[in-house]
């Protein structure tokens, strides 16, 4: 009997040494807190891919808190000094070549920011996985492995998806995966967070890839070539006057 | 021939008696006039009405046909673009029974005075087929032309965004190659036009200009195609499918492109047939009654005809006869009058906005905008008319007039 029970231990290696299931309450603020910070900057490149388009940005962007932002295209050329600033749930563009900045109406949140699979309401909604979803650890995932996160959306709660799934590693603390449920139930889009690395003092995922699953054919990838963390921002930079300044 | 001499005999004395009681003539033709009148205008107008609608909806937007790369009109993806747009242009203005191709670009921007943009919608067409009589800009009138940097606005965004003639505007989109497109445009008129999006969020540019800021050269997202004969759109439709410069890209008629503008129009049909046979049978319902009352008003004095030896078949033609001329003669001044009431609605049309109490310059079905209805004549409504009026008077004549030469002379005179 004993002999037994041995050879069965040693054919399941895995169950042995599967990890202790992370605090959820734990794992869902960190995500949440991944990128957040009182103030950062940095340096981020934006691939873009759709049937018929191809984009390749290169931006430099500036943050505060969670309800300020600028953001300014250096590449392509043709595009340089394009830019954005966001205030509360205000954006105004800032277009160079003519000159002028336009701020986008409310009817024009769900458009495309910049040509890119973003919208402007991506960059104006603070949404909050801790208040605006019910979490659920639901066990392992073997593809990518991880634990397996569940968050359905609360009752109320405003946005586009009603449920996500997450694939965050044996630690709970990164991210590997996110899948997109719309409010249908159906599976819109996927993103995939890797090239874990230390920048600005945190350890987090330098390269997130966006597959649209119910737009065939659009993928986005987002890489952070430089980041700060906590840095210090002068309140200055979330103004009109320096988003048309932006070079 | 003494039939004829016959006929022409009683038919002078069918005349004569329609003058022996000239009220009731009068009433009885003015019974079938205003059938006739309601006949023949209301025939008009939904001749007119269905005319209009096919019009206004394969007008200036639509047209009769629209070639399109695959799947923009379900996306409206701005990169889904038809190249060597002028090599396509020509290949399908060369398909026998095409009238007219006209190429359009079509871009969403925001659009400012000041800095809070507007949704607009850019549309970038070739103005020396745009102005022309049906064109989308027809009201600019033919050979008017809009310099490069010039633009013409929707009179519901410049009244949105406040601007006039010679004021610039700022407009920003997305290229079709996915980048930032960005413009300034200076106003060089406002217009109404046919079709309430251009009213409502339209900025119209020449074609080259909306290629280069939306980064499209020689190329359009649309093909707008005129045929010379409507009757012949599905038949052109399939030649343009099979040809080679055309293959590949979607070809769609009208029908395909708006089918609820053609249930409409097949409705619209339907309810003309069903409103004529309503008036067919009010008027025969009215003559009818006319000619019954005529007849046995008159009964003592066919009684005494028939006593003085006048045969039951020749009562029998002077009364049809009669019948028919008051028929003939009533549907004619119902014709007439019907006529001249219908001209002036064909000369200076109906303004259909005034009637419905509907915008300022037009009637707006289905995101197109009527200004006015012209009338056009129908044949229908006059030979429909005539010949229900004729053959109901006759009818009308024919069954009191058999009764009574059945019946014995002498009782009728004693009734």
């Amino acid at each position: 009997m004993r002999t037994i029970l041995i050879v069965l231990l040693a054919a399941c290696p895995a169950a042995a040494e599967q990890p202790a299931a992370p605090d959820i309450g734990g794992v869902v603020g960190r995500l949440d807190d991944l990128f957040r910070s009182t103030a950062s900057v940095g340096k981020v490149e934006l691939v873009s891919k759709t049937e018929t388009q191809g984009r390749h940005l290169k931006l430099r962007m500036w943050t505060k808190g969670t309800d300020r932002a600028l953001i300014i295209i250096d590449e392509p050329t043709r595009e340089a000094g394009t830019a954005t600033l966001r205030v509360g749930n205000n954006l105004w563009n800032w277009l160079p070549k003519i000159a002028r900045t336009i701020r986008v109406p409310p009817s024009m949140m769900l458009a495309s920011w910049m040509g890119t699979d973003f919208t402007n309401d991506d960059l104006v909604r603070e949404s909050s996985l801790v208040h605006d979803f019910t979490a659920t650890l639901t066990g392992r995932s073997s593809d990518p492995a991880g634990w397996l996160l569940r968050l359905d959306v609360r009752p109320g709660a405003v946005g586009r998806w009603a449920r996500i799934d997450w694939v965050v590693d044996d630690a709970g603390e990164l991210p590997a995966i996110a899948r997109y449920y719309d409010r249908r139930g159906r599976l819109a889009r996927t993103m995939e967070f890797t090239d874990v690395k230390l920048m600005g003092g945190r350890r987090i995922p330098a390269r997130m890839m966006l597959k649209s699953v119910d737009q065939p054919g659009h993928r986005m990838e987002m890489r952070f070539l430089e980041m700060q963390f906590d840095a210090a921002v002068d309140e200055g930079v979330f103004s009109l006057s320096q988003l048309e300044r932006a070079r | 021939m003494n039939w004829l001499a016959g006929f022409r005999r009683d038919a002078v004395i069918g005349w004569r008696n329609l003058g022996r009681n000239p009220r009731r003539t009068a009433l009885a033709w003015g019974a079938i006039a205003i059938a006739q009148i309601a006949m023949v205008w209301m025939a008009c107008f939904m001749k007119g009405y269905t005319s209009t609608l096919f019009d206004t909806f394969t007008g200036p937007a639509v047209g009769h046909l629209q070639v399109h790369a695959p799947r923009w009109r379900e996306d409206g993806d701005m990169g889904r673009t038809i190249r060597d747009a002028r090599a396509v242009a020509a290949a399908i203005a060369g398909v026998e029974g095409v009238a007219l191709v006209s190429p359009r670009v079509y871009g969403p921007v925001l659009a400012t005075r000041g800095t809070l943009g507007h949704v607009a919608q850019v549309s970038g067409v070739d103005l020396r087929l745009e102005t022309r009589e049906g064109g989308l800009l027809a009201g600019l009138g033919a050979g008017a032309s809009l310099r490069a940097g010039e633009a013409v606005l929707g009179e519901g965004l410049a009244r949105e965004l406040g601007a006039k003639p010679g004021n610039t505007i700022a407009v920003m989109g997305t290229a079709a190659d996915g980048g930032v497109a960005s413009g300034l445009v200076r106003v060089k008129a406002v217009v109404r036009t046919p079709v309430d999006q251009v009213n409502h969020a339209g900025i119209v540019l020449g074609l080259a200009a909306a290629q280069e800021l939306f980064a499209m050269p020689d190329r359009v997202h649309e093909f707008v195609v005129r045929c010379r004969d409507a009757a012949r759109i599905p038949a052109v439709a399939g030649v343009l499918r099979a040809h080679p410069s055309v293959r590949g890209l979607e070809v769609l008629t009208w029908r395909e492109l708006a089918p609820q503008i053609a249930s409409l129009l097949t409705i619209s049909d339907t309810i003309t047939m069903v409103i004529l046979v309503l008036l067919f049978v009010s008027t025969v319902a009215g003559v009818a009654n006319t000619m019954l009352m005529a007849t046995f008003e008159r009964s003592h004095e066919l009684g005494m005809l028939l006593a003085l030896g006048v045969t039951r078949g020749r009562l029998v033609r002077m009364l049809v006869i009669e019948a028919l001329v008051l028929g003939f003669a009533g549907a004619l001044i119902g014709s007439a009058i019907g006529m001249a009431l219908v001209w002036p609605g064909m000369v200076h049309g109906i303004d259909l906005a005034a009637i419905t109490g509907g915008a300022k310059g037009g009637f707006d079905i289905g995101g197109m905008s009527v200004g006015k209805l012209y009338l056009i004549p129908d044949g229908r409504g006059l030979w429909v008319g005539v010949v229900a009026v004729m053959a109901t008077s006759v009818i009308a004549a024919i069954l009191p007039a058999r009764r009574i030469a059945r019946l014995n002379p002498a009782e009728i005179l004693r009734s």
